[in-house]
């Protein structure tokens, strides 16, 4: 039956136009479904409007107009978007090939760039991401200490602009004491200069943070006499230093996690843990000091030899259960599609179904202030959601439609249009 | 006294004389859903394993007092997972000194004390093909290994019997290292091509001179001096005689056609296409030539050979009638090549069984070994998997893991250090790296760097 | 012309090397008579109160009820003990290896066929063409009671052919057996094949058959030239034909446990005789050395005895895990010293060798051996007759028995006794005397003032060098401290600190280039300033540090 579905879909698509379909725009009913709305439970058998890019309602819905396209869902289920809180999506396109990759700027310290300036709205990745359900992702830049400022989009839109979902925050790379790979030859000492110098680094410029900030609150209430060069870093740290923004720490190893809540007492900035692969043996520490993680990939290996073999399997859980708030990434690019996987492994290993689907769907809508627009099936929310046959943890689930502000997105990519070309290919073997 | 070695070594170059003595184990599984991958899916059904083969799958069977006995009520049985690409349990990847190393042999590199094979093990994969890295056109000759973990000897990895592999490569990574590099052919695909033909063809002729030194030595008065011994033409002429399965890194249509005919002309059969991401362009004709193919389920665009890619390759191939694998080529991905497979049911709408075959009766072809391993029958190995929920599912979650009938992953009873060996001299907090991405080119670093 | 050379460089080194211990006692006479010693001449036996007589560097006599001969010099030895000289079983002692003029990092234009020199494949030279008997490695061996070694070149996968060597003696003839051993490692050239193991096992199995197939043509043509083409000339291959004719065994470098499965799985390929040699994981091959008929030779470097220590200053990591992972590590620690007394039970017989420990601390390293299981007798066959017979000069060396060398050790208590210090080396009669210097008190006015910081300088061949090193002495009484200097600006820990009468020694480790290097300082503290000197531990060069101290800040 899906698969009758699939066809006839990819066959409409083919015979519409040789170009590549457009996003439709309007109203959608969407008839009869099992809505997982996340926040609210899940209702049976209910129905779902989106208008003008919103949900305008959940449940029965009146009287529908013709201009509405009702959907039956049938059998069928319909989820918010999820939201890949860490990627490098729309800035980096094939990651070997060094031109195609915007994700790492010169410098140590240059907060000030930003992931939104360097997204390319068309990239390939994009629609492969979008047709599995990852409607969000936070693209988020690398390099140094401070590499710069990631951008929560939406995936859909013709310029960065149309994409952002409204939320950027500057990123940091807590100093770290381990191997950045089987390929880091440095001795151990080397590492812990290196690691000495960044942390002496750290402290300095958080010196000067505080400078420009005293500076600028002269400024700022009428002190007329204060000369303030152009200062882009300190600029961009200054809402961070203010805890007006959060700062997103990437950290990992438990030497460095426990450094990092040291660093983040004393500084007293809005911290979010990234990454923060040893979390479980820090666990309790992090849920005294409140602060919230975006932990994965949970498909990844130990980091120790003599680890659990399941601890990425686990990790995400073990933190959720000493307290702390818990979001699931997937450090994808072009894979950016396998977050519900991500997750799914946290439940197949410890969380429930709906903890480790919230972590890709409500936990960071509010980590990055956007509950009020995404993350859940809520009247007035954004309409990012997709229809699928089973739950998206499950790889025999089907994707049927996906939503992205509202916008009905065609459900083709390269990959579905490579399937559909040479699945049976013609001319076969003859000339 | 001196041994005539030569003519010893002629027969037997990778035949490690005697094969070790491996532990075989005894155990009954009860009351699992069982899946055979041949013989369909048996609900609340033992399976017997004995002296480490299987000796039964049916109803209420009975055990001699020594078996192990499992209670899998509610579980899922099913054949170990083989894995057709890896790198794990190696001490080195490869030799990219030069495009052509097939004198060389990863089965001298085993390293049974990766923890890697532990974890392989916790993912119900029993069996891999460790193989040397895609740096050169005609790489070493590559080992496959059962997962018998806590054994400290190489010897007792080597699936004994198991027909020889080589691996070859062709694309980015033989033209970058030696090409871009080093300045020596190939830098295209152009010069890939040429580097086979002309180890064939020399080859070919090191046959024929040995073959008229050989007829002539005996014969009175002969004088004439036998030609210089070559291990690496030893082992392409071995190619040659159909001795050895070709395992080929690819990525293109292009060289996926050049390579078969370059087959074609040598009259070479034995190929499994490795990776292959546009496999699926040319997929009628990688089944007209009768060669398999081995891929990722998902993975795309890390390098622009693969950015014209698609999830669905490995359904395109199947239903061409091209045998495929799913395979890991990463020690991540090796962790739960279960879920692997079980994209393809998202990437084409694979049956259960196609699907499942993917990952262990078409692995076990590609490398020769379907005659002992792939499937649950009578008479084959005692390497079988328990999962508590369907292997398909995200929930699968591997239980134990038997190899020879004997228990190597016991996810209730093993602890959280699995390490072998422990150098007394490591710091004990040593953090590694995050995910290991393409280990392909793991010891050619050094000729990228300028 | 040799000989002069051999003897002028013996007089340089007797002038020049202020540091040795030996003192040489002219030989009035060549014979002698030690005297009212407790004798162990060969592993198993004792003779208490006896003689023996050495005359022109061989044993004369071993006893109870020695006749004296008139004119020979008398060496009254009450309450000495007396071995056979110890035998290294392989070693690089007394080798000055060429310095590479190549550049290391020069490509070669096809890496895959590099010149033999360049890959490390050098089986044709012979190790009494780089020997040195004035090296310091000599001496510093022959102070550890080591009378006879082997010793072979240094390089990559084939350094060359080894030697037996007296570490002593008649400089002038120090080689008692010129063709022992083809020495072997896995290590790979650099950027040029073979690089990795796996290249490594390849090329030895290419070059062996080579070797075969044309020793086989070369004994043909020998016979019967007329019809032949002329057999190739080819000095690596010709290199293994004594291997091939089992005349020589190769030493096979095997200090990790694959590493000696590797080298017994190209034994089997191609079957000669094989020495396991600086074996550091035995422990679990003992059935596959019995099997594969292949002989053993223990690493005398051995990873650092810690006993478990007080947990004073970390408290934090004493969480379950780390309390499991520590035990782990003690266990493992423990094989490393117990697999002797393993293989001992298992009656295969075994030596040690010394490519990489240093002298001064082997005897420490043999007694927690024998603490850990090895018996005594046991450990001296490992230091006497199994290497004697594995060389095959079991008829001249290895026993204090008649007829033989006269090789003997003299140390003041029972040489596996803690604080037994070596008092004579005899090497073919000629003695040698060392301090039996104890351990001496730190000077009252140096302990007050040698904790703190302290600035140096010293003239490294990478420039001056200077930095800062600072002691602390904890509640103990034990030193710690680190190292700073200005070339690698790394912060290093010290190790071993000792402070003996003025004299602060430390070891301390330092990545210099990438490279690991081992650092031994040995300070003069005289006052608020020292003098001394920093030495590359293993490389022979050292060179001068002054420092002062840094007056303390007043809180």
């Amino acid at each position: 039956m899906r698969k009758l579905t699939f066809i006839l879909i990819i066959a409409i698509a083919g015979f519409c136009s040789a170009q590549s379909p457009k996003a439709e725009n309007g109203s959608f009913a969407l008839m009869n479904a099992t809505i997982h709305t996340v926040t609210n439970g899940t209702i049976e058998n209910s129905n779902l409007l989106i208008e003008n890019g919103k949900i305008s309602k959940i449940g029965d819905l009146g009287n529908l107009g013709a201009e509405v396209e009702k959907i039956d869902c049938s059998g069928l289920h319909i989820f918010p978007g999820m939201i890949d809180s860490g990627t490098s999506l729309g800035l980096v396109e094939v990651s070997s090939v060094d031109r195609t990759d915007d994700s790492r700027e010169i410098g140590n310290v240059i907060p000030h760039m930003k992931a939104l300036t360097a997204i390319n709205p068309n990239s390939a990745l994009i629609p492969v991401t979008r047709v599995s359900g990852v409607t969000s992702a936070l693209t988020v830049p690398d390099g140094g200490l401070f590499p710069g400022q990631a951008a929560l989009i939406n995936l859909h839109g013709y310029t960065p602009n149309q994409m952002s979902a409204g939320f950027s925050a500057a990123v940091m790379n807590f100093p770290s004491s381990g191997k950045r790979g089987w390929w880091d030859r440095r001795s151990d000492e080397e590492i812990e200069k290196e690691t000495k110098e960044d942390m002496k680094e750290l402290d300095d410029i958080w010196k000067k943070v505080e400078q420009y900030h005293e500076l600028d609150s002269i400024k700022a209430n009428g002190g007329t006499s204060v000369d303030m060069d152009y200062y882009p870093e300190m600029k961009a740290l200054l809402p961070v230093y203010r805890k007006e923004v959060p700062l997103m720490i990437e950290v990992n190893k438990e030497k460095d996690i426990k450094k990092a809540l040291e660093w983040v007492e004393k500084t007293g900035v809005r911290a979010i843990f990234t990454g923060v692969q040893e979390g479980f043996r820090v666990a309790d520490k992090i849920a005294e000091a409140g602060i919230p993680v975006i932990v994965g990939p949970t498909l990844s290996t130990p980091a120790r030899d003599y680890d659990r073999y399941d601890r990425p399997y686990t990790n995400p859980s073990d933190l959720l259960k000493a307290g702390v708030k818990v979001a699931i990434r997937s450090s994808e690019a072009e894979n950016v599609r396998n977050l519900p996987y991500n997750a799914g492994f946290a439940a197949a290993y410890g969380m429930t179904e709906e903890e480790a689907f919230k972590a890709i769907t409500i936990v960071p809508a509010e980590l990055f202030q956007v509950s009020d627009k995404l993350g859940s099936l809520e009247v007035g929310k954004q309409a990012n959601l997709f229809i699928s046959t089973g739950h998206p943890f499950e790889t025999s689930t089907d994707i049927e439609h996906v939503f992205i502000n509202g916008w009905k997105i065609p459900m083709q990519s390269r990959h579905t249009e490579l399937y559909e070309e040479f699945l049976q290919r013609s001319p076969g073997l003859q000339k | 006294m001196r041994k005539h070695i030569i003519f010893i070594m002629i027969l037997q170059f990778v035949a490690v004389s005697v094969w070790a003595q491996t532990k075989k184990g005894e155990v009954l599984i009860k009351n699992a859903t069982v899946i055979t991958i041949t013989d369909g899916t048996r609900e609340n059904t033992d399976v017997y394993i004995k002296d480490g083969k299987i000796a039964g799958i049916g109803k209420d069977l009975s055990a001699s007092s020594n078996a192990t006995v499992v209670d899998a009520t509610g579980q899922y049985v099913m054949p170990g997972i083989i894995d057709a690409h890896s790198h794990i349990a190696l001490d080195a990847v490869n030799e990219a000194t030069s495009p052509v190393t097939a004198q060389v042999w990863v089965g001298d590199a085993l390293d049974p004390f990766d923890v890697s094979i532990y974890r392989a093990l916790a993912g119900g994969v029993t069996i891999s093909h460790s193989m040397h890295g895609s740096a050169n056109a005609i790489g070493g000759q590559n080992e496959t290994i059962k997962h018998r973990w806590g054994t400290v000897k190489m010897d007792e990895l080597r699936m004994e019997g198991a027909p020889r592999t080589i691996k070859f490569a062709l694309g980015e990574n033989p033209t970058r290292v030696h090409g871009t590099g080093n300045n020596i052919v190939p830098r295209t695909r152009m010069g890939v091509e040429q580097v086979f033909r002309r180890a064939f063809s020399e080859a070919k002729e090191y046959l024929e001179k040995w073959d008229e030194y050989n007829a002539n030595k005996n014969k009175r008065g002969y004088k004439g001096m036998a030609p210089e011994y070559d291990l690496q033409k030893e082992v392409i002429a071995d190619i040659l005689r159909g001795e050895i399965i070709v395992h080929c890194h690819s990525y293109r249509a292009d060289e996926i056609l050049m390579l078969m005919d370059v087959f074609k002309d040598y009259g070479i059969k034995k190929l499994v296409f490795q990776h292959v991401n546009e496999g699926f362009k040319v997929a009628p004709e990688i089944a007209e030539f009768g060669a398999m193919a081995s891929v990722f389920a998902d993975w795309w665009a890390y390098k622009f050979e693969v950015y014209y890619s698609t999830a669905y390759n490995a359904a395109i191939l199947t239903k061409n009638g091209v045998t495929t694998s799913i395979n890991s080529d990463s020690g991540e991905l090796i962790r739960h090549l279960f879920h692997e497979a079980a994209k393809t049911q998202k990437y084409g709408d694979l049956t259960d069984d196609e699907a499942l075959k993917l990952i262990t009766l078409n692995p076990a072809k590609q490398l020769g070994i379907d005659d002992r391993v792939g499937s649950l029958e009578v008479g084959k190995d005692g390497d079988v998997v328990i999962f508590k929920n369907h292997p398909l599912s995200i929930y699968a979650v591997p239980q134990m893991t038997f190899v020879d009938g004997v228990k190597y992953f016991d996810i209730n009873e093993d602890q959280d250090d699995m390490r072998i060996y422990v150098d007394p001299s490591e710091e004990i907090d040593v953090m590694r790296s995050r995910t290991e991405h393409e280990k392909c080119m793991a010891n050619a670093e050094w000729f990228l760097t300028n | 012309m040799k000989k002069i050379t051999w003897a002028f460089l013996l007089l340089l080194f007797i002038t020049y090397s202020g540091r040795a211990q030996d003192k040489e006692l002219a030989p009035v006479t060549g014979t002698v008579a030690i005297t009212n010693i407790t004798i162990n001449p060969k592993p198993g036996e004792i003779i208490e109160n006896g003689t023996v007589l050495v005359r022109d560097g061989l044993i004369e006599a071993v006893g109870k009820n020695i006749q004296i001969p008139p004119g020979a010099r008398i060496l009254k030895a009450d309450s000495l003990h007396l071995y056979p000289g110890f035998i290294l079983g392989h070693s690089h002692v007394g080798i000055k290896m060429p310095e590479n003029k190549e550049d290391r990092n020069a490509k070669v234009e096809d890496p895959g066929n590099p010149p033999n020199e360049l890959a490390g494949i050098t089986p044709e030279r012979k190790v009494y063409q780089y020997l040195d008997m004035t090296d310091k490695s000599v001496s510093e061996w022959r102070e550890a009671g080591f009378t006879v070694a082997q010793t072979s070149p240094k390089g990559g996968m084939l350094p060359g052919t080894g030697s037996m060597i007296l570490l002593g003696g008649n400089p002038e003839n120090p080689i008692l057996k010129a063709e022992t051993a083809l020495y072997s490692t896995f290590d790979g050239a650099r950027r040029m094949y073979p690089a990795t193991i796996l290249g490594v096992m390849a090329h030895y199995r290419q070059l062996y058959r080579q070797a075969d197939q044309s020793m086989e043509y070369s004994i043909a043509f020998d016979k019967d030239p007329s019809g032949r083409k002329r057999p190739t000339k080819n000095r690596t291959l010709e290199a293994f034909y004594p291997v091939i004719k089992n005349q020589v065994p190769v030493f096979f470098k095997t200090e990790e446990i694959l590493e000696a499965q590797r080298a017994m799985i190209l034994q089997k390929d191609l079957g000669f005789d094989l020495v396991l040699t600086e074996l550091k994981e035995g422990w679990d091959l003992v059935s596959d050395v019995k099997t594969s008929n292949s002989k053993v030779q223990f690493s005398l470097d051995m990873p650092k005895w810690e006993e478990k220590k007080k947990d004073s200053s970390k408290t934090e990591d004493t969480s379950k895990e780390q309390i499991a992972l520590e035990g782990r590590r003690q266990e493992f620690l423990k094989k490393y010293y117990s697999q002797m007394a393993e293989y001992a039970a298992a009656g295969i017989p075994f030596s040690f060798s010394g490519l990489e420990v240093k002298p001064k601390d082997v005897q420490k390293n043999l007694q927690k051996i024998v603490e850990n299981g090895l018996s005594t007798d046991a450990a001296l066959a490992a230091l006497t007759t199994t290497p004697a017979r594995q060389a095959g000069l079991d008829k001249s060396i290895g026993t204090v028995e008649k007829g033989k060398l006269a090789n003997l050790l003299i140390s003041n208590k029972p040489y596996f006794e803690k604080d037994a210090r070596i008092k004579y080396v005899m090497i073919e009669g000629k003695l040698y005397e060392y301090d039996l210097k104890e351990s001496k008190k730190p000077d009252a006015e140096v302990l007050d003032i040698v904790s703190g910081d302290w600035t140096f300088e010293a003239e490294t061949p990478a420039g001056t060098m200077t930095g800062t090193i600072t002691i602390l002495k904890d509640e103990g009484g034990d030193f710690t401290g680190t190292i700073y200097n200005t070339i690698t600006g790394q912060e290093n820990e010290l190790r071993n600190i000792q402070l003996s009468a003025d004299v602060l020694s430390f070891e301390y480790s330092v990545t210099f280039q990438s490279q690991n290097l081992d650092i031994e300082a040995s300070l003069t503290i005289s006052g608020e300033s020292f003098d001394g000197y920093m030495e590359i531990a293993g490389s022979g060069e050292s060179f001068p540090v002054e420092g002062s101290k840094v007056p303390a800040k007043r809180n």
